[in-house]
Formats: C-alpha cells, structure tokens, sequence
C-alpha cells in the first residue's frame, strides 16, 4: 500500500468513526462546540502517534499473552502526558474537554489501531496509519460538532452567524448540543455515509 | 511457571519505565500549572472586586488570607485592603463551592465593605453544555456573563433563586433549564458567607506593629502629662 493511500484510507474510505464506528463516546460527548471537537481530535490524534509509534517499535518484545495490559499502559502514559501539557499551556481547551481527556485512555480507536496496525507493521507505517486515522478522527468529530453547534446555538467557532448578519432574536435549539442531538446527528450522518456507499455499489453493479 | 514469572517482570519494567517518564514530564509541567493556577485565581480575585476600587489602585491591592471552616474542610478567603498602610479592609473575596447538577460548581464571590455582593465569577463546573454551563456564556456583544449580571448588589447570605421566592431574600433569576445550578451557586453562596460573616465578627487579633512598640512607662508618662494638660486647661478655664 501507498504511503499517500496508507494516509488518506482514514480520512473517509475507513473513517474511524463514520465507517468503523469506533470512539463513539467521545465522538458524543465532546461534539457540542467545533472547537471541543477539533480540540479532542488533535488531543486524540498525539496520542494515536505516539502510542502506535512506540508499540511498534517494541512490537517484537512483547509477549502476546500480556500485550493487551501493554498496550493500555503505553496509552496511558501519553494520555497523561497530553493531559499534563493541555493544563499547563493550553487550559482553556484543558478545561472545557475536561474528563474526556483522560478517558482517551479508553478511546477504541487507539487500542484497535494498536491491535489491529501498530502491533503487525513496520514503524514508519504505523505513524502514517495513526496519523491517518487521528485526522480521520477530527474530520468526523468536526463534521458532527459544526452541526450541533449550528443547530444548537446559530454560531460556528463561536461566532454568532444570525447575529453579525443582522438577524435578531435568533434562538438556537438547545437540544442539538444536548445528548440527544449527539445521538440524532451522528445517526444521520452515518446513514447518509452508509447510503452513499450502497448508491455507489449499486451504480458500479449495473455496469 | 517460570513463564509467569517472566511476564510479571516486563509488565512490572514497562510499568516502572511509563512511571519514571511521567515523574519526569510531571517536574516540569507541575510549576508551569501551579504558576497558571495562582495566575488564574489572582486575576478572579481582581475581577470579582472590579469597580470597588479605583482602577489605578487593583494591581497594588492587600489580600490577606484567612481561612475558615466549613464542613470539617479549611477553605481560605480573602480580606483586601487598599495599601500596605491603610488597616481597614475594604472588601471581601470567597470561593465557593456546591453541588451542581453534575458536579462541583465553584463560584468566586467579591464583596464589598458592607458585605454586598460586588461580582461573582463562576470558576469551575462540570454542568451540561447549553444548559448550566451557560452560567459562563457571555453573549455576543456583551461583556461578562449574563448570569453574573444578576447577582449585583444582592446580599450574599440570601441570595436565592426566584423560583423558590420569598419576600425577604434577594432573588435570582434562574439559569433556563438549569435551576440546579443556580441552586447550587446560591446556596454556596449562602453557605460560605455565612461562615465569612462569622469568623469577621470574630473578636479581632490585635495587631501589634513590631516597629512602633512602645514600653508601659513611656505610656503612663504619656498618659500623665496628658492627665497634667488636661488639668491645667480645666484651671485656666476656670479662672475665666
């Protein structure tokens, strides 16, 4: 495989979220402003490299029965590292992301891209893959996040569209950066990437 | 057997390598956050007691801490005078802390001298987006918090929301769709002035400045040449 098609395979083809369905919690939950998203997909994507990148490396040394515990602690270790820089430079973004950076811990794209990449390819590979992916990651969490907070409050990036186009007395639907407008756009989202596959199926198929 | 052994043994290296890393990453970011933290709570503090004081004075501010007790736990709070010279303090600083909706809210409480609420500063939440945290939003065009806006001038022991009304408090609106969390600011507020209000009621330290101490005999001589002064005046007063 190309080192461009290793690379851009995350993007949309595999997208971590739209297509494996993976990290849908943290694709919920911190989803509410674009800046959230795009804060916890960079937060996510360091991670994702440096743990892939190390795992790799130390591929041949651990053994496969405790690989696994490994693997978590190596993840742990630069979560925590990332959580430590973001209170120490960047505490805005430290305090609106709050818990779910350590819950990156947890997050199944990092470990299913250990498991699944890092663990069985060579090192170089494994960083493109996970750079691949962590894009991937903030593409869809960006995707979701600016229909949300459109929705949910009429601004993007914070910026209060109605407002400086003149519009007054604009209310957002609070609902959207609720929960339940998570699960709402994050189905729908999905379904079109999934109707969007089967229309190009079927168009190749009647060929 | 053995091979139990072995594994334990990387387990236990890769553990010990990923601590001794982070101890090591921690030494240099821990007075980095600590700095930023003590930056933080400076610049609230200022904040809260904007308008109290002239605008020229804020930055050479006196903030003595006190501390107190609330719940077995020993919170500080802050006394603030104008200068090193001026003994009066001028206004108080609290920070409260309550149970929101989902978590702590700490809330920064300024007042001043006659123990009106200045300005409040909500530091700290973990609410819901679009709901409690909107006690943080500041709308488009304005300057602070809304929420803040409301607590103006109110008198910090009873402070409540409007909701729960009752003539002899001071109401606040509401946050919509997040009356827990204005609970929980007001009641904090409630809870930690209350306390506030009672260690400053407290019989005064007295002070004793340890440049100007003066000796018991220099202030009986004083007190008896001000007894032979007076003396003297009440002769002469009544000579006339």
């Amino acid at each position: 495989m190309s080192v461009m098609k290793n690379l851009t395979k995350g993007f949309f083809k595999e997208n971590p979220v739209l297509v494996l369905a993976l990290g849908l919690c943290p694709s919920l939950a911190v989803t509410t402003s674009i800046e959230n998203g795009i804060g916890m997909g960079l937060a996510a994507t360091a991670v994702l490299i440096g743990s892939s990148t190390i795992i790799s490396f130390l591929k041949k040394f651990i053994p496969e029965s405790i690989r696994i515990p490994i693997f978590i602690v190596i993840i742990a270790t630069f979560v925590t590292m990332i959580d430590l820089t973001l209170q120490a430079f960047i505490p805005a973004l430290s305090k609106s992301l709050g818990l779910f950076i350590p819950l990156i811990v947890v997050n199944c794209i990092i470990l299913g891209r250990a498991e699944a990449y890092a663990s069985k390819n060579s090192v170089f590979s494994s960083m493109i893959d996970a750079l691949g992916m962590g894009i991937g990651f903030t593409i869809a969490l960006v995707l979701i996040s600016s229909v949300r907070e459109f929705a949910g409050t009429g601004s993007l990036f914070g910026y209060p569209l109605f407002q400086l186009m003149g519009i007054e007395g604009f209310q957002g639907s609070i609902m959207m950066i609720l929960p339940p407008g998570g699960f709402l756009t994050m189905g729908l989202i999905l379904g079109f990437m999934q109707w969007n596959k089967l229309r190009k199926k079927a168009k190749e198929g009647g060929r | 057997m053995g091979n139990i052994f072995k594994l334990s043994a990387i387990l236990f290296l890769v553990g010990g390598i990923a601590a001794g890393m982070l101890a090591f990453y921690n030494s240099f970011t821990k007075p980095e956050i600590e700095k930023l933290k003590a930056a933080t709570e400076a610049e609230a503090r200022q904040y809260v007691l904007k308008g109290l004081f002239p605008e020229d004075k804020m930055d050479a501010l006196i903030y003595d801490a006190d501390s107190l007790e609330i719940g077995g736990k020993k919170e500080i709070f802050w006394k603030v005078r104008e200068s090193e010279q001026e003994r009066n303090y001028k206004a108080f600083v609290f920070l409260s802390k309550g149970q929101g909706f989902s978590g702590v809210v700490e809330t920064m409480v300024g007042t001043d001298a006659n123990f009106r609420i200045n300005t409040v500063k909500v530091l700290k939440h973990t609410e819901t987006p679009g709901l409690g945290a909107e006690s943080q939003t500041i709308r488009y065009g304005e300057e602070e918090p809304y929420f803040e806006t409301r607590f103006k001038g109110d008198d910090p022991l009873i402070v409540i929301v409007e909701k729960d009304d009752n003539d002899e408090f001071d109401n606040v609106e509401s946050l919509t769709g997040a009356t827990i969390t204005t609970r929980a600011v007001c009641s904090s507020i409630n809870k930690y002035a209350a306390a506030v209000k009672e260690k400053l009621s407290a019989p005064p330290v007295i002070y004793v400045d340890p440049e100007n101490i003066i000796s018991v005999e220099e202030i009986l001589k004083k007190h008896k040449e001000e007894e032979a002064a007076k003396a003297e005046a009440e002769k002469s007063g009544g000579a006339e």
